[in-house]
């Protein structure tokens, strides 16, 4: 883990390693802990998310997570999108979403920093230690997207400048089209080879 | 005979359900707590090699897999006939104490501390961590900032935080680095800041509670634990000891392996998770209690500083040997002081960089049984390998399972104390609930009933009726 008191960006893989492709979050993260263009960066590999994640949330100005979806485009497809300003503050019960992570965030630390999920579309979740062919060929891709989100001017006053967009209420919750995100205000950024915010691997 | 049925029972870690069986008179005659999953670990583990059973074992659980790995490795060190290096024994215990300070804080912050902060009748659309930020932001804020420094002592040893590798047989797998001791020592000062603050709320509301202790699970009953030679707590090493409810020692110094000639393990048809019991007693009046209040009446003193301080104003106010399970929560607060303490002495010690840290050997013996006191009481390893070192039988005495009798008891008294008639208002429900909570049960670890899995199998109508049953 690459760990600082306040640190630029915090980027999360989450995953199970035994379910195939679920594991792609931490493939990804795995690939990025290390890399000298994240210096200034923290990557955490996790199983699953927790509330303890607010407090990493609060010592960073941008989180990146990386997961893997059950649905909304093709298999090995990546999708982006921003976390909507409105955060779900459910209770916590068995599972955590990450909505809840950074709506506790805000009620502990006073702000949250923007979150950008980055998610691969599962082919399949059986239990392996192996990706699917298909997902496995959208690692690299995954991992250059997190640079390149990295490299954005995302500024200081990230709570305050944030934009927003309807129907994306959290993680795992992502329509067919979602990814395709307008350039938003809070940043302007390209992906690699596209103008778009999603691409097939 | 009316049942009123409590499925799911929250705020716990698995999956379990309540019964109570009311009398003609609408009045508690019995009550149960059965845990409804079942892992079979038992059986998993037949076959394997023995070197791979401590990373195997640590799956059982994702709350406490360290101190699978602990008891697993000592069994597995016994096998081997190994002694660890020094070193190692105690980088193992660093990261078991890590575990004990992170469980402990799940335990009492994410999952107690909304009854505790809105009272156990309080608006159950509050009791959750959501609501601790909201009206105490500086309680969860010190939750998360324990269970984050024991998850990162274990990450920053293990490599992972959750199911590490780290812990082999005859030690562990790697040394610890300068860097590695320097960042841990570095988090030290701010964990016991936030202990301290949660401590000294809790003894300032300890009267406020003065209702729930009466009832929640106060009764007589036997403790165990692990003791050092000089009675200081032992979560690592250490032997036997359990007294009675007045402190008398029932057995003391006892070595832990042969524990199936005091021990009795019993099986109830309604419920995967077995009863344990003393069996120069009997069943089930062989009831014990082990995890934190039972580890705090079994020993002479904690063996550091502040913790010790605590301790001895715990007795003050609560006698010797508290017999409330709602203390339960007292004692934890009191362990993680210590723990924090023990961690910071260890990683202080002037060899503990050293750079040989595993004994290496073959099977030297068929059987081992490795001991540790895990976050919820004591843990029981015990296996039995062929001469090329393969699994051919393994049991589990796990610390939930040490408490079972003692948990239906609680709940039992709970239950009488607060339900009358057929009707239960959601804040009767709570107060069942949270008997159980005091004891923060663990049941993915736990459910390894001996012998013959019991089951009830039932065939119904349409409608419902029961119309054959079969039970095993």
């Amino acid at each position: 883990m690459n760990e600082a008191a306040q640190c630029e960006a915090l980027v999360v893989g989450i995953g199970n390693m035994l379910r195939a492709d679920d594991a792609f979050g931490r493939v990804v993260a795995d690939r990025l802990i290390g890399d000298p263009r994240l210096s200034t960066s923290r990557v955490l590999s996790c199983h699953q998310l927790t509330p303890e994640l607010a407090a990493d949330f609060a010592s960073s100005r941008l989180v990146v997570l990386v997961d893997a979806r059950l649905a909304g485009g093709r298999p090995g497809s990546l999708q982006i999108y921003r976390l909507d300003d409105h955060c779900r503050a459910a209770r916590f019960d068995h599972g955590v979403e990450v909505s809840e992570v950074v709506a506790l965030c805000e009620a502990l630390y006073g702000a949250a920093p923007p979150v950008v999920v980055l998610s691969v579309r599962a082919e399949r979740l059986d239990v392996s230690e192996s990706l699917s062919a298909t997902v496995a060929e959208a690692v690299q891709g995954a991992v250059e997207t997190v640079v390149s989100l990295l490299d954005a001017p995302w500024g200081g006053e990230l709570k305050a400048d944030r934009g927003t967009r309807a129907g994306h209420e959290g993680h795992g919750d992502i329509e067919q089209d979602a990814g395709i995100c307008e350039a938003p205000k809070w940043a302007t950024w390209q992906m690699p080879g596209d103008d778009r915010a999603a691409y097939d691997a | 005979m009316t049942e009123i049925v409590i499925d799911p029972v929250t705020r716990i870690e698995g999956h379990s359900k309540i019964t109570l069986h009311l009398d003609d008179r609408g009045e508690v005659a019995g009550a149960r707590f059965h845990v409804t999953q079942f892992r079979g670990f038992e059986r998993i583990c037949e076959g394997r090699p023995l070197q791979e059973m401590p990373s195997l074992m640590a799956r059982i659980c994702g709350i406490c897999p360290v101190s699978h790995l602990m008891a697993s490795a000592k069994a597995c060190d016994e096998i081997l006939a190994v002694e660890p290096p020094e070193v190692a024994l105690k980088l193992r215990r660093v990261m078991n104490l890590a575990q004990i300070v992170q469980s402990h804080a799940l335990s009492f912050f994410h999952l107690s501390s909304p009854d505790l902060l809105f009272g156990f009748d309080g608006p159950s659309d509050r009791r959750h961590l959501f609501g601790v930020a909201e009206v105490n932001p500086q309680l969860a804020r010190d939750g998360i900032a324990l269970r984050r420094f024991g998850q990162q002592i274990i990450e920053r040893l293990g490599g992972r935080r959750i199911h590490p590798a780290w812990v082999v047989a005859g030690g562990v797998s790697r040394p610890l680095e300068p860097d590695q001791r320097d960042d841990i020592l570095a988090s030290i000062d701010d964990a016991r800041a936030a202990t301290r603050r949660t401590l000294e709320w809790y003894k300032h509301r300890l009267a406020d509670w003065a209702d729930e202790a009466a009832v929640y699970g106060d009764f007589p009953s036997l403790y165990m634990g692990l003791v050092h030679e000089n009675g200081d707590v032992a979560y690592s090493d250490g032997l036997l000891r359990v007294v009675d409810g007045s402190g008398n020692r029932v057995a003391d110094d006892i070595e832990p392996r042969p524990y199936w000639d005091y021990v009795g393990e019993a099986v109830e048809p309604w419920s995967y998770l077995k009863s344990t019991y003393w069996k120069e007693l009997g069943y089930p009046d062989g009831m014990y209690r082990v995890g934190p209040l039972a580890r705090l009446n079994v020993i002479d003193q904690l063996g550091t500083e502040e913790a010790d301080v605590e301790l001895l104003e715990y007795r003050d106010r609560l006698g010797r040997h508290p017999s409330s399970s709602f203390h339960y929560h007292y004692a934890r607060l009191i362990e993680v002081v210590h723990c924090i303490e023990m961690i910071r002495r260890l990683l202080e010690s002037s060899d503990i960089l050293e750079r040989r840290v595993r004994a290496e050997a073959d099977v030297n013996r068929t059987e081992g049984v490795g001991v540790a006191e895990a976050p919820r009481g004591t843990l029981m390893h015990h296996y039995r390998v062929d001469d090329d070192g393969i699994v051919t039988w393994v049991n589990l005495v796990i610390a939930t399972g040490h408490n079972n009798l003692a948990m239906n008891r609680g709940l039992l008294q709970v239950a009488r104390h607060y339900v009358h008639g057929e009707r239960l208002d959601p804040s009767i429900l709570n107060r069942v609930e949270s008997v159980i909570r005091c004891f923060d049960p663990c049941l993915s670890c736990s459910t390894h009933a001996i012998g013959s899995m019991p089951v009830r199998l039932q065939l119904l109508t349409v409608d419902g009726k029961v119309v054959d049953e079969l039970s095993r």
